[in-house]
């Protein structure tokens, strides 16, 4: 069984290595190994996680995202041979804490696209914290922020204590409304064995919801800034062709991939009875999952794609077009949509 | 790793959830030569906007032809539109609305 890497991310600032501190003490992460990426030439985050021993590794003096990929595969095929070797008698799984200001995009690139790496590891989940009180400036002001939240499988509202009445329920609207499939929770409160599961499942689930209309969007829609992100929820009630769906997601991802955020699709396949999971992020698409059920009586194929400045009808009509499925296309409700900068 | 598997993730770019199924290739040859022509087809009608064909190398893989006879042999489906771009000398964007009226033609045309 390959090894699980889960990435924690969040802006600067955000409460990433209070969680991680949080999460370590926890026996359900017992046998877990962590990576710790800062930005200065003087890495200070690792002495804060009490838990500094031989499966501790800090790599410092730049972005996992950009600067120091190779540490990073390097890193983790250090540990998996220290495994092996018995030197680190348990391992399973990795926790890699990113800097405030990385991109998951490259990081995921680089654990599937690594020869050695995408046999003996595999992507985990994406964990992201916001921070209630600041949060919504710094989606307005920075795009790593809202790249973060674009990616996660897992949202995590952290001083939600320190925010005013209301403050941390808008933040979760608009990281709702920005990412429709993510789970969110409160640090504060959050089950740490929910964040170590596979994402299928759960992933299905939430898709299901959001295509009946439970989930809440945020309508607003913010002009100015660096990114503006948008998630664009469809769903469809004939069946969709495999292979006309693979077709259209890796010609978009091929043209626009770096502006294609995330993007995942629960999809009645024609002549299949359970549906499969497809996920990306930008570039980078996961092997696509059986899942074993429908997680609802709803059989519809509901795909959500989170794009940064692509016309979201562009990408309805390029959908309904490849895969010959134009009458029965429909965006998911009025107000699933919501606008970013 | 089906057809598809290896068009969505490019052979190289895959990976899967912890402990998940993952999308198995075709046993038996008669589903996975079907697989391939429906994979054929559909790139084809794209293609064609471009004035590039893409055919079925012997022994696996594929062959992209352009307009002046140019032809580059691929070992995946997944470097099809890289090649494309190279051959054509236009970018290909499935959002092109072009691209989509042609699309839409191609289809009615078919028997």
């Amino acid at each position: 069984m390959r090894l699980p890497i889960h990435i924690v991310t969040g802006f600067l600032g955000s409460g990433k290595t209070t969680l991680l501190r949080r999460l370590l003490a926890s026996p359900a992460l017992a046998d877990s190994a962590v990576l710790i990426n800062e930005l200065g030439e003087i890495a200070l985050d690792h002495e804060l996680v009490e838990r500094v021993d031989e499966s501790t590794v800090v790599l410092a003096g730049g972005c996992l995202c950009c600067a120091v990929r190779d540490d990073l595969s390097g890193a983790i095929r250090g540990l998996l041979g220290r495994r092996d070797r018995g030197e680190i008698p348990c391992l399973r799984r990795v926790l890699i804490e990113t800097t405030g200001l990385a991109d998951p995009g490259p990081i995921v690139r680089t654990l599937v696209a690594e020869p050695v790496l995408r046999h003996h590891a595999c992507c985990g989940n994406i964990i992201v914290t916001l921070d209630a009180l600041h949060g919504d400036g710094e989606l307005d002001r920075h795009a790593e922020s809202v790249r973060q939240l674009a990616a996660a499988d897992f949202i995590l509202l952290t001083k939600t204590d320190l925010a005013p009445d209301g403050r941390a329920a808008a933040a979760e609207d608009r990281a709702r409304a920005l990412n429709p499939v993510a789970a969110i929770r409160r640090a504060s409160s959050v089950d740490v064995a929910e964040l170590l599961q596979p994402s299928g499942d759960d992933a299905g689930a939430r898709l299901s919801m959001s295509a009946a209309g439970e989930l809440h969007h945020a309508t607003e829609s913010h002009t100015h800034g660096a990114i503006r992100a948008r998630a664009v929820c469809l769903t469809a009630s004939t069946p969709i062709d495999w292979s006309a769906y693979g077709l259209w997601l890796s010609m978009l991802l091929h043209c626009h991939g770096p502006r294609v955020l995330r993007s995942k699709a629960l999809l009645h396949v024609a002549g299949l009875d359970a549906p499969v999971l497809v996920e990306s992020v930008q570039h980078t698409v996961h092997a696509p999952v059986h899942l074993p059920r429908w997680p609802s009586p709803d059989r519809r194929s509901r795909i959500v794609v989170i794009v940064d400045g692509l016309p979201v009808q562009s990408i309805e009509q390029s959908l309904a077009v490849f895969c010959d499925i134009e009458a029965d296309l429909q965006s998911v409700p009025s107000g699933g949509t919501a606008a970013y900068s | 790793m089906c057809a598809l598997c290896g068009m969505l993730a490019g052979g190289a770019a895959a990976a899967a959830a912890p402990g998940a199924p993952l999308f198995q290739e075709p046993q038996d040859r008669i589903a996975r030569d079907r697989a391939r022509r429906i994979q054929l087809r559909l790139a084809n009608q794209v293609l064609r906007y471009y004035r590039l064909r893409l055919e079925p190398a012997a022994g696996g893989g594929w062959v992209l032809r352009g307009p002046t006879g140019r032809a580059q042999v691929l070992l995946s489906f997944a470097e099809v539109w890289s090649a494309a771009e190279r051959l054509s000398g236009r970018k290909l964007d499935p959002t092109d609305t072009g691209l989509l009226a042609f699309v839409r033609a191609e289809r009615a045309r078919a028997p």
